[in-house]
């Protein structure tokens, strides 16, 4: 990292530790157990965490070797305050890049906590966040960008691109009524494309207990795309003489095994999707129950398409 | 207060564990780490989060018993899990509000 | 029960109020699957989550009220998000269960 950093130095030699650090630092308090910081970390997925007291004074940190040692040596139910590590090695408010650098290469730590001058805990730096404020310095394409193409290029679903899947007739998508881009990069924005498509309906006079219904299996099919694909995707919405058509595709990952995923309480979403408020295992059920009729296409590697038909008529049961 | 009272009163599904348990207070929320930072010890936590985890999270928090509301149910992981753990798994076809409700009252009531 | 009548049993403080309503149902949730799925229309929301998914769900379903617990940072987007989704909504600082507990004692059902 450091001959990196070396050749591209006037580009970010003045980069200071608070243009990169993270803010939102997941913090333990001395009195704690050392399951308790470990179950912590597993759930956040993190490697350590610094120990602050009641005033945000930095105290100690906990790393993952702390928690191996414990394991082996059998006292991990034992206080952090016994066992963290005193006097860690903090990085400072104002400190650059290459003092930054120099600390990991220095003490081979995975992480610096960063405090201000009265020793309050203020941010974390990682490899990562330094790798991170790097990349987007440069204005690197994204990862993602590069894996889109790649599945594009490789004929997306060719048979069932422009065809209903309920129905089996044509399909033209850039006619559809309603067209809505999902921005997977941000899971924040879950839910802006059902709003907007909730609000087309009501405007165009679609009563409004079927409005909800497809707003509510919308919004599912979209948090999908956004949690699960690690690509955009695209809402279709097309109006039809006695039935409403919605149709989301993405370009991910797909769906292995769609017999599983539409199980109730299924779901292949990290803990910290879970900490959303996400990944309860509902999404595809949820599809089900609120459309009249509902069909999946997916393959690993190549994408989901759901499609969605939406009665128009009074007794359409739901 | 005992677990059994609670679950007599309730009418709650036992699917595993022990009802001799003591009881001082509750919680109820879905999210892990919301828990793992608000929840105390001797607690009974109303949830509907049915994820394996919440096994780990009640072990670390000394959480004694898990409703899982809205008829939800535990998969096989998490009932091997919490036998494991001696962590006490019950069920309810009520909403977590109202099961929330009725232990806060035995609670301040006793 | 009126809004204003809950906000001042659980002391909240009334980041939005759309209208004085009367509140028939609520629940507590943190999945927002879990609220499209089983919230009918009028039901009130306590839970601990205050991202703008929140709002975003609230407005699909027709939650007429959000309770924010815990005293969860509420953003002032958040709070604009609310007033133009006509969504009233409460901040306090009691926990889901108590607040659950409090509003059941007093008659609220779910």
């Amino acid at each position: 990292m450091k001959r990196l950093i070396e050749r591209i130095q006037d580009l970010f030699k003045d980069i200071k530790v608070e243009e990169l650090m993270n803010r939102n630092v997941i913090t333990i308090t001395p009195d704690k157990s050392l399951l308790h910081a470990k179950e912590l970390m597993r759930l956040k997925r993190i490697s350590g965490i610094p120990v602050v007291v009641d005033n945000g004074k930095l105290v100690g940190i906990v790393s993952i070797e702390d928690i191996i040692k414990a394991l082996e040596n059998g006292y991990i139910k034992d206080k952090i305050e016994k066992r963290m590590t005193k006097d860690p090695v903090v990085l400072k408010l104002g400190e650059t890049l290459e003092k930054i650098v120099d600390k990991f290469e220095k003490y081979g730590f995975g992480r610096f906590p960063v405090v201000d001058e009265d020793f309050n805990l203020v941010g974390i730096v990682t490899k990562h966040d330094i790798l991170r404020a790097l990349l987007e310095k440069l204005a690197t394409i994204h990862l993602h960008d590069m894996r889109k193409k790649e599945i594009l290029e490789s004929e997306v679903l060719p048979d069932i691109a422009d065809r209903s899947l309920l129905t089996g007739e044509h399909l033209n998508k850039t006619k559809a009524d309603f067209i809505f881009k999902i921005d997977y990069n941000d899971i924040t924005l879950i839910g802006v494309g059902a709003a907007k498509l909730k609000k087309f309906l009501l405007d165009r006079g679609i009563p409004q207990d079927i409005v909800r219904r497809i707003s509510i299996a919308t919004y599912e099919a979209e948090a999908n795309v956004v949690l699960h694909s690690e690509s955009d995707g695209y809402i279709y919405c097309f109006l039809k003489d006695g039935s409403i058509v919605v149709r989301v595709e993405d370009f991910g990952k797909g769906i292995e095994n769609i017999e599983i995923a539409m199980k109730e309480g299924y779901s292949t979403a990290p803990d910290e999707i879970r900490d959303l408020g996400f990944g309860a295992g509902m999404g595809l059920p949820n599809m089900k129950r609120f459309s009249d009729k509902m069909m999946i296409i997916s393959e690993k590697g190549k994408g989901t398409i759901v499609e969605m038909n939406f009665f128009l008529k009074e007794e359409s049961g739901k | 207060m005992k677990l059994g009272r609670i679950v007599e009163e309730l009418k709650l599904k036992v699917i595993t564990g022990s009802l001799d348990v003591e009881i001082k207070r509750g919680c109820c929320g879905d999210l892990l780490s919301e828990i793992m930072r608000s929840c105390e010890k001797d607690s009974i936590w109303v949830t509907i989060q049915s994820h394996v985890n919440i096994v780990a999270v009640a072990v670390v928090v000394g959480i004694r018993a898990i409703v899982l509301c809205n008829g939800h149910e535990y998969s096989e992981d998490t009932l091997k899990k919490a036998d494991e753990e001696g962590i006490t798994l019950l069920a309810s076809d009520l909403t977590p509000f109202e099961v929330s409700g009725r232990i806060y009252m035995m609670l301040k009531e006793s | 029960m009126k809004i204003s009548e809950i906000s001042a049993l659980i002391s909240a403080e009334e980041l939005v109020l759309i209208e004085d309503m009367e509140i028939e149902k609520i629940e507590a949730s943190d999945m927002m699957s879990d609220v499209l799925a089983y919230f009918e229309e009028g039901t009130a929301l306590i839970t601990s989550l205050s991202s703008p998914q929140v709002v975003r769900t609230a407005s699909i379903v027709g939650i007429p009220l959000v309770i924010i617990v815990k005293n969860k940072p509420v953003s002032e987007e958040l709070v604009k998000m609310a007033r133009e989704n006509r969504i009233s909504l409460l901040k306090t600082s009691l926990s889901t269960f108590e607040t659950c507990g409090i509003l059941y004692c007093k008659g609220l059902k779910s």
